[in-house]
């Protein structure tokens, strides 16, 4: 857990609440497009924005496919209440799988990254993630990545637009 | 402006700043006078998410059952094959989590931001803009949703917050 994070415990307990002034939290939002912008800089920062945006059209990599390979095969299924899977039982035998499936994706984002929580720290890391394909995401997200449509598009049925 | 910028004394401060973009200044003051951010993360539990994903998949069943029979070296193109097809699934689960999460959220807001999630394990990351009025019944839906989720996906909250996701200064003077 990020050293900026506290529980408030604030209503219901399903979701877990952050101080919003730890140095962490701000961080990570302003960091969460990987891009400074200083207005008073004179260069073609929108252009190279743009272009961030359109790269995160994100081409999995071979290292992710792995990751995920030995996250589902070292599951432990025998746990779970599937129906129709009889034939995978016999994975209930315990080798302490359990335990490792919890860490392996994030085992390997640790070695990649060498963070210590579940908080994306910068966001030059998003270049190297998988399966996050944005241009084959459809409807409403796609359009939410699209800066200028997003508002438009989910205010038309809601009555909060400002 | 995502970053504090650093100026040589008060009286640039008041010119280059805010003479400059007075008018600029005064309009996104007024449009998030009664507004803030919330920022929520939304995160799969990755052992209940690869439980439905096997579950869910025949072919990442059978793959999944081919791999494990054979030793490592022998399957690696296998399990290549395995985490692409389980990458995929995980891709359509975020659309639709990602969907229901904003479809429950956004009547409670008045702008959003979607950001790219750090991580596989990422189902949602977004930046919600709330009128401070409504930001109690954003939390009760989100309270709401979170724990018909409970288990699956684990939401982390960040709020409130200054608008940091939605404000707007152009370049230049």
């Amino acid at each position: 857990m990020s050293t900026g994070a506290m529980s408030r415990g604030a209503g219901g307990g399903y979701v877990q609440r952050s101080s919003s002034s730890g140095l962490a939290e701000v961080l990570d939002i302003l960091l969460d497009k990987g891009l400074v912008i200083d207005v008073f800089l004179r260069v073609s920062l929108v252009g190279i924005e743009l272009l961030t945006v359109d790269a995160r059209i994100v081409i999995a990599s071979v290292d992710t496919y792995l990751r995920f390979a030995e996250a589902v095969n070292r599951l432990d299924l025998g746990q779970s209440s599937d129906e129709g899977l009889p034939q995978l039982v016999e994975d209930m035998t315990s080798d302490g799988a359990q335990s490792k499936t919890k860490g392996v994706l994030e085992g390997a984002k640790e070695s990649l990254f060498g963070s210590s929580d579940d908080e994306e720290q910068n966001g030059e890391e998003e270049s190297q993630s998988s399966s996050r394909s944005r241009t084959s995401r459809r409807g409403a997200l796609r359009c939410a990545l699209s800066q200028t449509t997003a508002p438009r598009r989910w205010s038309a049925s809601s009555s909060s637009a400002s | 402006m995502r970053f504090g910028i650093v100026m040589e004394g008060e009286e640039e401060v008041r010119q280059r700043l805010l003479q400059a973009h007075c008018d600029e200044l005064r309009t996104q003051l007024e449009r998030f006078s009664d507004k803030v951010e919330v920022s929520i993360r939304a995160t799969y539990d990755e052992q209940q998410l690869m439980r439905e994903v096997v579950a869910e998949n025949p072919d990442v069943r059978r793959l999944r059952e081919s791999v494990r029979s054979k030793p490592e070296d022998a399957a690696y193109y296998e399990r290549i094959r395995l985490g692409e097809l389980v990458s995929k699934a995980v891709e359509y689960k975020r659309e639709a989590d990602s969907a229901a999460i904003l479809e429950a959220l956004w009547p409670c807001a008045s702008d959003l931001h979607v950001g790219a999630g750090a991580h596989e394990r990422v189902a949602l990351s977004a930046a919600f803009l709330v009128e401070r009025n409504r930001l109690h019944q954003f939390d009760q839906a989100l309270e709401g949703f979170a724990e018909g989720q409970a288990g699956r996906l684990q939401f982390k909250y960040t709020g409130p917050l200054p608008p940091y996701s939605f404000v707007e200064l152009s370049e230049g003077t």
